[in-house]
């Protein structure tokens, strides 16, 4: 049986969770922004089965993108929200869903990690 | 690689300081909502106008906002008739602001708004590294 590698899964989730929480506050930030679009992070199904192709390194010491965490991309043009006259796209009504989505997802994650480390814990006292 | 989560504060508050710039104009327009000049036929207040520019951070690779330029609003003076006034012309005309009670009144609440709204997402994320954190406790 495959070994069950929950707690890098459940990490590299929180990983991606706080770069969309960061997409989010860059969108509310720029809400009155003339020309602003609004960003949000390819999804996390997409992160999990990209197969990691890094770029080349000429040194070791080189710094790598992280990995698995997503990056910002362009939001398809939203039809369900508005654009205003300025060209700027963001609604903050959206935006708080999305945030609100992002600290449920993250709550749900940390105690899910929670109860499996108690589970382990619990395991190796015996 | 810098936290995302420390990168969304640092977007949020400085979204926080952009709204409060505007909240600034938006107070001195209203204060000077009925300003006029001193000497016959001279010009009264002008009304101010703020408008935002988004700045990509080099460290953090995000897009900050910031307040590009205070211009003066190009709309023509409200004109009125009262010869006694010190600012009156010839034909006893004064020219009074160019403010708009509404209109500010509707931008200082969109502003209120926008700085809430930033504020709520700084609440967000400190709450998110809460919960990392809370990970060490109690287990």
């Amino acid at each position: 049986m495959d070994p069950v590698n929950f707690f890098s899964l459940a990490s590299q989730q929180n990983r991606w969770l706080s770069v969309r929480q960061s997409a989010v506050a860059q969108n509310v930030a720029n809400v009155n922004t003339p020309g602003y679009k609004a960003v949000d992070v390819e999804p996390f199904e997409a992160v999990l089965n990209s197969t990691g192709i890094e770029m080349q390194k000429t040194r070791a010491s080189h710094l790598s993108p992280m990995s698995g965490a997503g990056s910002e991309a362009e939001t398809e043009e939203n039809a369900k929200w508005q654009v205003v006259h300025s060209g700027n796209s963001v609604s903050i009504e959206e935006q708080m869903l999305k945030a609100g989505e992002v600290s449920g997802a993250y709550q749900r994650n940390t105690s899910v990690m929670k109860t499996f480390h108690r589970m382990l814990l619990a395991a190796s006292r015996g | 690689m810098i936290d995302p989560i420390k990168v969304a504060i640092q977007v949020a508050s400085s979204g926080l300081e952009a709204q409060s710039r505007r909240m600034l104009v938006v107070s001195e327009n209203l204060a000077n909502a009925s300003t006029t000049g001193n000497t016959p036929g001279a010009d009264p207040y002008t009304r101010k106008t703020v408008s935002f520019e988004s700045v990509l951070d080099d460290i953090s690779g995000a897009n900050l906002v910031r307040v590009d330029r205070v211009d003066s609003d190009k709309k023509p003076y409200r004109v009125e008739y009262d010869p006694s006034h010190p600012a009156a012309d010839a034909d006893g005309n004064v020219k009074l602001p160019n403010v708009d009670m509404l209109v500010e009144l509707a931008d200082m609440r969109e502003s209120n708004r926008s700085y809430e709204a930033n504020l709520q997402i700084i609440k967000q994320a400190r709450s998110l590294s809460s919960m990392t954190i809370d990970l060490l406790r109690s287990s």
